[in-house]
């Protein structure tokens, strides 16, 4: 019983750094609207860490996929999830709704010396 | 779509049916094997009917990384479930051997039912249920019942030569299972993501035999750094603990046999 407890302890830091964690990386969006992901092609820069979040505006739930990016990540209907991404090489990463995989398809595209700044003005 | 629902219940489910049969080599009592994963299963979806009423909640917790840490800090408690399994065996504690094998179930089965079930409730809410679906999902409960038919009579038949297998296979197992809960770890900020090194050429994980792989030894194509290190740390620890009390292991694995009638 004292190894559980102390396992369950060792992971208030992790609970911890996802709640206080500084927000200084760009951010990027994608949306989700009659099953289909808009843009369909997201530009991001290559080898930096970003930020990718994903609104569903469906009145289903879907879950984003991707082999490539090694990300599967469950969308609540007309919420929005967050997503930590890369950092990537230069090269396309292909992703899909698991749910509606004929039509939410899509595709990011790392390039490398695109202005970071860029992914920040896609949010607003 | 048909593929997407036999890949969805190869990744979800088969992991169970693994265990089951698993579990059922380990405990060669009937009455009292059949009592635990009766007992492991309805915990299960139990587990998963709490979970579904907190789902949403849960998933905006944390800055909205809730569900990741819960499924990480699920398969924690897994590995830690597996050890105290072990040294239970060790000290033929068959009661607590029973509660730990029926735990390890149900927490293993309440994760696998959060994602199948929701992406099959998901579909009720559409006008039509397509025929692939249910064709990918018929498909995988053969494919996953094969398998862990053939895992378990592999299982029992090395239980008279080398019974620790009876132990390894499923610190293999919970052992992939944690690593790949690792990665949700980079998912959410917490850790890098530093790809290791990419298989993807060779088998990629949009193949049935990568799914069905990483179903039992969590195989990834593209593993970061951290999964790696997960992975060796608990197949480290828990291996140790089998081959430091292995004589005991041993004899509680070849004594627990059913008296024969």
């Amino acid at each position: 019983m004292k190894t559980c407890r102390g396992a369950l302890l060792a992971l208030i830091p992790i609970m911890l750094s996802c709640v206080v964690r500084a927000e200084s990386l760009p951010t990027f969006r994608l949306v989700l609207e009659d099953h289909l992901f808009f843009p369909s092609r997201l530009e991001v820069p290559a080898h930096i860490k970003f930020i990718l979040l994903i609104e569903n505006k469906d009145s289903t739930a879907e879950e984003f996929d991707s082999f490539d990016l090694n990300r599967e990540k469950f969308i609540f209907p007309r919420r929005t999830s967050r997503l930590y991404v890369g950092p990537l090489k230069p090269g396309t990463f292909e992703f899909f709704g698991e749910f509606n995989s004929s039509t939410a398809r899509g595709v990011i595209v790392a390039i490398p010396g695109l202005n970071q700044a860029r992914g920040d003005a896609d949010v607003n | 779509m048909l593929i997407n629902a036999l890949f969805l219940f190869l990744r979800e489910l088969l992991p169970i049916f693994l265990l089951v049969a698993m579990l059922m080599a380990m405990i060669p009592v009937a009455s009292v094997r059949n009592k635990v994963v009766v007992t492991g299963l309805a915990l299960g979806f139990v587990f998963y009917l709490v979970l579904l009423v907190f789902l949403d909640s849960l998933s905006e917790s944390l800055a909205g990384t809730g569900l990741e840490v819960l499924f990480f800090t699920s398969a924690c408690v897994q590995v830690v479930l597996l050890g105290l399994l072990v040294m239970a065996l060790d000290q033929f504690q068959r009661r607590s051997v029973s509660v730990f094998l029926a735990l390890l179930l149900a927490l293993l089965s309440a994760s696998g039912l959060v994602n199948y079930l929701t992406f099959y409730t998901s579909l009720w809410s559409r006008d039509s249920f397509d025929q692939p679906l249910v064709l990918g999902a018929i498909i995988g409960a053969g494919l996953s019942f094969s398998l862990s038919i053939l895992l378990y009579f592999l299982l029992y038949s090395l239980r008279r030569w080398f019974p620790l297998m009876l132990l390894i296979m499923p610190t293999i197992f919970i052992s992939g299972h944690f690593a790949n809960e690792v990665n949700l770890l980079a998912q959410i900020g917490v850790i890098d993501s530093d790809v290791l090194w990419s298989t993807q050429h060779w088998l990629s994980d949009q193949m049935a035999i990568a799914q069905v792989l990483s179903g039992f030894i969590g195989y990834e194509a593209t593993p970061i750094a951290w999964q790696v290190y997960g992975y060796l740390l608990s197949l480290t620890v828990l291996l140790t603990i089998i081959f430091v009390r292995r004589k005991n292991l041993i004899r509680a694995l070849v004594q627990n046999e059913e008296p024969s009638s």
